[in-house]
């Protein structure tokens, strides 16, 4: 295998684009046409100007062939964005609710339809400071570290993606180290059978099964 | 006497400070030379708080304007701002709102004043210029110069009917114009009146200022004094003198006119009563007052100085001492009442943003409803009154005002004022395009509808563009013309567009302006799109008294409703075709291939010349076609709203929207003189509900849903580009809409509705149901899954009553049962017996019906039989009993004598019967389906119906073997499924035999694409089959594998028959129907008695089990469906 081991631990950005391109989303087709009929499903028919959800792939496809205008989904607009940074921006605030592949939808609607989104300049620039609140605050979850788990709730696909490795190999090595004392200890067995017990329940296999293609794709 | 006067209140920096007070008198706005625009409440107890600042400004503020929606603020440097004041200017602080919402006008002089005209239309602005300049305020186009100023023009005011605009430049020269005409002209002119004086200084200006009664021009006199002008005749009515010793710069009309407040030079206030003429207060100020406001609803007078400082002054006039207050006593006392209106009703705002937004072509409309919303909310009650006070006041002013014409944007519109209520005549009725909007930022659309959009967008003087947009791409493509006859209507079609110009009596366009009024003639033009003709555009040139007021078109042909009343039809080639007269109160018309909706103004309108009205309208419902009329009557609106769109659905309901938001569909309109219109969305409601202040601005309806463009940030219309449609799904305002029964109620009703319009469509056009046959079955049993989930509900809830008259409302007899089932299911015994008696009356007449033109067509039957004998399960073919009393009756009932007596007229089935009934002597023991089938081949055939089939199929083959004199043994072969699932029809009854009914939810999924006819049909066969079976099966000696089962079935039987044994002499006629099946095979006709009741009970059973097995099989087989012939 020619991937480096850096890859096969997390996903490149297109990988992860590849992925989203599943999402489904709205658009409003230029041209009449019948259904289609997809391996994931039939989609259509397109009779304008009336909205239909396509999978982003055939939205962009499309808009691409100008057949279509994509609607922006209700939270790619400034407005929302902007609640959504402020939200952010509040100390001890939780990660705010965006979808599992916010950036990747984003980021394939401003680059090939930016002019079905409106204030597409002032979105990208919400969007990288949104982007960057989130990366402060995960990288502030690497001191909470621990061996058992570390909770935290909508983090997008490619915010996952990007502490993985590091996660990954810290989690590892904390866990080994704990098992390392406590079978140091050695007195407190229940304490050991704990840790098997979140061995059996939680093997990493399964772990990264939740961050595999197959479950993205459904 | 003491003053109640504030200290000051430094607001500004030191310098020149404009006031002005919001109407409502709540607020005080005030601009200084530190280019900020301060807002201060102005009441006593909120006087201290904060003020709210606006730095829209960057130069010395000097003028400020309010009205009742709007401030103006124009500055030093020439630029003139505009502010929307929040929805309530009236209530409390917590909503005060001045947003920005524009710059009005960038002018290189200072801009000295300004006054808005009445409904916020336009404004007036003198800036140091020779030159007065109008401009409007919807899209801020300079519509007038108005030039004759020799000198700086300082002071503008308009009359409060803004018919009138006084103007007054440094040379003391005082011009009024009439406003009215396209080409304001000026009407009167005043040499060397005022004072004249230096231009550009602030301090030493002058303004001019007209009555709020309308009477008079107050202005400041060279010899320092105030001369009142009156209206009309422009002589001087009045001068008040003696109190200011040195030029007067601002004077402001008490809200009543019955004060004046002035200020000077020699920092006097001076307060002046103008009956008596004379001055009787005034005060002196440490330092120039620059300008002085009454508060409009309260004894309340505020000035600024030349410190920058405010002050306010309460109590001003003496009232204790005998004189009138300074504003109307009657305005406070609605005063209580206005508050608690504003703040009850962030939602009247709402409303009023919401007819406001509609208002889109008519800019009388506009005003009235303005004028309206400001009198919902009291807050113009003075008005009313000033209005009363000119009547009151004198016959001459009466007169001026009689027949005068508001113009007030070059709009070209005309009003008679007529004191109090009035019928409405011709020239006052508004009529608009649906879907088209004003001139924005010099483009408007056309027209807006499924098909596309038309826009024109102004380019000079000569001609417009137009661009035609189509939805659909791949249909046609987008089009550009230049226009040179500036197109003031467009109607789309799907095979082409109309348009046409107008006079500009009928229109608001400014792009209109200067074009020759006297023999303007109308032209309408028509573009095809269709490509195989190679000239298909064409042009007609109407008469010059006769201008298009609406027109419409369709694939059929396009319709010209023109300001002589007459509708001239054209077919989409341009022949004339048809022409009519009509009443001259046409407001909006549009077609759906060969019908017009034209919608007129009822006799009923009254119009107050308060602005007023009470708008009632009629519609016409016209075939294209064959020009008859499909429908006509009232055309109803929600109280004081009008309509502002009107149109058909993508299936053609004809549809209306009123200004409040809700939309109507007219249905029936295929039945003669059944039409009514029937509302079917609330959409300022679903706004509401959203929590959004948006508003949507209709566009079509298609397939259930009202499709609007979202009008969001207080925009009225939509934008440019052409914006993303919004779908808004049908919500039949029915009450408690938030249950889920009141969900369920509406969602039934609005299908219920759609699917009727489109069975009307279809009837009325004789063309099909879209989707045909199978659609229409498909959408009927959609509509008894809803009643039945109702039925369900009301089960639940114990509303027996309730789900039995839901129950009535079932079509399909199929889904009757499936009701039934629900009944036992939620054990509600009584209800299930009282439907299955309402069964037999509900759909007995259909199966009367039904069975003289069945038939069945043998061969194809015998070729299913083959097929689908393995599916016949006992418990297909037993459920179809109460059918068989029902449906069979008639051939059956002539073997017995009794029953003879009630249907005398079959004679001609005896022999048939007979010959059956020796058939089910034949295959008795069980195999009596085949023999009862057999009954239904001879008398009558079920079409092939694949639950029906396999009963009658077993029929089929059960004669074919007959015939053969070797029934036994064709017939068993058809017995196992009988018999291989034991049947227990009354194993639903007790609760623990709920796992059987449990299945009837497949109901739901299984039954499909049943032609309804078909399956009741088909039913009302097979359960005669079953009927028949079962009672045999007691008796029970042939066919020993069957009858343990039924045994037991039977012995419930009698333990139930008590409940119902009590049935009349019509249900007794029926189980002797049954009885002549076996009649004859075992002679028992000791069972025909006790089975009396007992029947009935287990038919209550059988038929839910049947249903869901019917529908089972008929998805398992897929079934061609097909009407078979009779052969007798």
């Amino acid at each position: 295998m020619a991937i480096s081991s850096r890859q096969q631990e997390g996903f490149t950005m297109p990988e992860l684009e590849y992925m989203a391109q599943c999402e489904s989303i709205a658009i409003v087709p230029l041209y009449r046409m019948d259904r289609l009929e997809l391996v994931r499903g039939t989609v259509g028919p397109f009779r304008p100007p009336q909205k239909t959800e396509v999978p982003l792939w055939l939205a962009v496809m499309l808009k691409r062939t100008n057949r279509c205008r994509i609607v922006a989904p209700s939270w790619l607009s400034y407005e929302h964005l902007y609640k959504l940074y402020k939200r952010e921006e509040e100390p001890d605030s939780l990660f705010t609710k965006l979808p599992q592949h916010y950036l990747e939808i984003a980021y394939m609607l401003l680059t090939h339809a930016e002019d079905d989104v409106e204030d597409s300049q002032a979105i990208r620039r919400l969007l990288q400071d949104l982007r960057e609140v989130r990366q402060s605050k995960t990288q502030r979850g690497f001191e909470m570290l621990n061996p058992t788990q570390l909770q935290m709730d909508n983090l997008s696909a490619a915010e996952i993606n990007e502490i993985r490795p590091l996660f990954r190999h810290s989690f590892d090595m904390l866990r080994q180290l704990d098992a390392l004392a406590s079978a140091a200890d050695g007195t407190q067995s229940h304490q050991l059978q704990q840790l098997q017990q979140y061995d059996d329940s939680q093997p990493y296999s399964e772990l990264d099964d939740a961050f595999s293609p197959s479950s993205y794709l459904r | 006497m003491s003053k109640a006067i504030t200290a000051p209140r430094y607001a500004h920096a030191e310098g020149y400070t404009a006031i002005a007070f919001a109407r409502g008198g709540q607020f005080v706005c005030t601009g200084g030379s530190d280019s900020l625009i301060r807002v201060f409440h102005a009441s006593k107890a909120e006087r201290d708080q904060e003020a709210v600042t606006l730095e829209q400004h960057s130069d010395n503020v000097l003028s400020l304007a309010i009205s009742k929606s709007k401030m103006l603020s124009g500055d030093e440097e020439g630029m003139v701002f505009s502010f929307d004041i929040g929805a309530s200017p009236l209530s409390s602080s917590e909503s005060l709102s001045i947003e920005p919402s524009g710059t009005v006008l960038r002018s290189t002089l200072p801009a000295r004043d300004i006054s808005i005209s009445s409904g916020d239309k336009q404004v007036a602005i003198a800036t140091d210029d020779e030159e007065v300049r109008i401009v409007s305020l919807l899209d801020m186009a300079l519509l007038h110069t108005l030039a004759g100023h020799r000198g700086s023009v300082n002071s503008v005011c308009y009359s409060p009917d803004s018919i009138y605009l006084v103007s007054a430049g440094c040379d003391g020269t005082v011009r009024v114009w009439d406003m009215r005409h396209r080409d304001p002209s000026c009407v009167h002119i005043m040499h060397k009146l005022a004072y004249v004086c230096e231009p550009g200084n602030n301090m030493e200006q002058f303004k001019v200022r007209w009555s709020l009664d309308g009477r008079f021009i107050a202005i400041p006199c060279s010899d320092h004094s105030i001369k009142l002008v009156e209206r009309g005749s422009w002589e001087i009515a009045a001068s008040f003198a003696g109190t200011h010793s040195k030029m007067i710069t601002y004077l402001a009309w008490s809200s009543n006119s019955k004060y004046i407040a002035s200020v000077g030079l020699d920092k006097n206030v001076v307060i002046w009563d103008v009956a008596a003429r004379k001055s009787i207060l005034s005060h002196l100020c440490s330092s120039t007052p620059c300008q002085v406001e009454w508060n409009p609803c309260n004894n309340m007078l505020a000035f600024t100085d030349s410190t920058g400082a405010m002050y306010v002054w309460d109590d001003v006039v003496p009232v204790e001492q005998g004189h009138a207050p300074p504003f109307e006593l009657k305005a406070t006392e609605h005063g209580t009442l206005v508050r608690d209106k504003a703040q009850a009703g962030s939602a009247g705002a709402a409303n009023e943003l919401m007819s406001d937004l509609f208002d889109d072509t008519a800019d009388i409309n506009n005003m009235d409803s303005d004028r309206m919303d400001e009198d919902d909310n009291g807050e113009n009650d003075q008005e009313d009154d000033e209005d009363e006070d000119i009547e009151d006041g004198g016959e001459e002013i009466v007169d001026a005002l009689d027949d005068f014409v508001i113009d007030d944007d070059g709009a070209g519109y005309v009003e008679r004022q007529v004191p109090k209520w009035a019928v409405v005549g011709d020239p006052q009725t508004q009529s608009f395009q649906p879907g088209s909007t004003p001139w924005i930022n010099n483009r408007r659309y056309l027209a807006f509808n499924m098909v596309g959009s038309v826009i024109s967008i102004a380019q000079d003087e000569s001609h417009n563009t137009v661009e035609i947009e189509f939805y659909d791409k791949s249909v046609h493509r987008d089009i550009h013309f230049s226009d040179s006859f500036k197109f003031a209507m467009a109607a789309l079609s799907e095979s082409g567009c109309l348009f046409a110009t107008t006079s500009r009596e009928f229109v608001n366009d400014q792009s209109l302006r200067g074009a020759t009024n006297a023999d303007e003639v109308s032209v309408i033009s028509y573009r095809g799109f269709s490509s195989w003709s190679s000239n298909s555009d064409w042009v007609f040139k109407l008469p010059s008294k006769e201008h298009p007021r609406c027109i419409a078109a369709s694939t059929h042909g396009v319709v010209v409703i023109t300001s002589q009343g007459f509708l001239r039809m054209f077919t989409c080639g341009g022949a004339q075709r048809h022409i009519q007269s009509l009443p001259n109160r046409v407001v909006t018309c549009v077609a759906y291939r060969d019908m017009v909706l034209i919608i007129l103004e009822a006799a009923g309108t009254i119009r107050s010349n308060h602005g007023q009205k009470r708008l009632e309208y009629e519609y016409i419902l016209l075939s294209m076609d064959d020009q008859s009329q499909l429908a006509t009557g009232y055309c109803p609106v929600a109280p004081s709203s009008e309509i502002v769109w009107a149109g058909f659905s993508e299936e053609g309901h004809p549809a209306i929207c009123d200004s409040k938001g809700i939309l109507r569909v007219l249905h029936n309109y295929w039945k003669v003189g059944n039409a009514s219109w029937v509302p079917i969305l609330d959409s300022r409601k679903l706004a509401q509900d959203r929590g959004r202040r948006e508003a949507f601005w209709p566009v079509a309806i298609s397939a259930k849903q009202f499709i609007v463009v979202t009008c969001r940030n207080k925009k009225r219309f939509p934008p440019f580009p052409k914006p993303i449609l919004d779908e808004l799904d049908v919500e039949i305002p029915l009450l408690h809409g938030d249950t889920q029964v009141g969900q369920q109620e509406a969602k039934y009703f609005s299908d219920r509705i759609f699917y009727e319009q489109l069975c009307g469509e279809a009837e009325r056009t004789s063309g099909e149901y879209p989707g045909g046959g199978s659609a229409q079955a498909r959408d009927e049993l959609e509509q008894d899954k809803m009643i039945l989930r109702l039925v369900q509900l009301a089960c639940k809830a114990d509303k027996t009553q309730r789900a039995m008259d839901l129950a009535l409302m079932i079509k399909l007899e199929k889904s009757f049962d499936a009701a039934i089932k629900i009944a036992v299911f939620q054990k509600q015994s009584s209800l299930a017996e009282r439907l299955m008696r309402m069964k037999e009356t509900k759909f007995a007449s259909d199966m009367d019906y039904e069975d003289e033109d069945e038939d069945k067509d043998e061969d194809e039957d015998k070729r299913n039989a083959a097929s689908n004998v393995r599916d016949l399960s006992g418990l297909k073919t037993r459920h179809r009993q109460p059918a068989a009393m029902y449906g069979r009756k008639r051939s059956n009932s002539n073997t017995t004598s009794d029953s003879n007596a009630d249907e005398p007229s079959d004679i001609d089935n005896v022999e048939v019967n007979g010959y059956d009934s020796g058939k089910d002597v034949v295959s008795d023991g069980g195999n009596a389906a085949a023999n009862v089938s057999r009954g239904g081949t001879a008398s009558s055939r079920p079409p092939p119906m694949p639950g029906a089939l396999h009963t009658a199929n077993v029929g089929g083959s059960a004669f074919s073997s007959t015939n053969n004199g070797d029934q036994d043994l064709v017939v068993r072969p058809t017995r196992p499924p009988t018999t291989s699932k034991p049947f227990n029809p009354f194993g639903v009854v007790s609760p623990s035999k709920s796992m059987e009914i449990k299945r009837s939810d497949s109901f739901f999924n299984a039954v499909d694409l049943h032609s309804s006819k078909l399956s009741q049909d088909s039913s009302s066969e097979s359960i005669a089959v079953v009927a028949t079976s079962k009672r045999q099966q007691p008796e029970g000696e042939a066919d020993g594998t069957s009858t343990e089962p039924r045994k037991q079935a039977r012995k419930r039987v009698e333990g139930k028959g008590g409940s119902t044994s009590a049935n009349g002499a019509k249900d007794r006629a029926q189980a002797n129907l049954f009885s002549f099946a076996f009649k004859k095979g075992d002679g028992g006709k000791n069972n025909i008695d006790d089975g009396n009741g007992k029947i009935n009970s287990t038919s209550a059973v059988d038929i839910g089990d049947s249903l869901s097995a019917d529908g089972g099989a008929g998805d398992d087989n897929g079934m061609p469906l097909s009407v078979s012939q009779n052969e007798e």
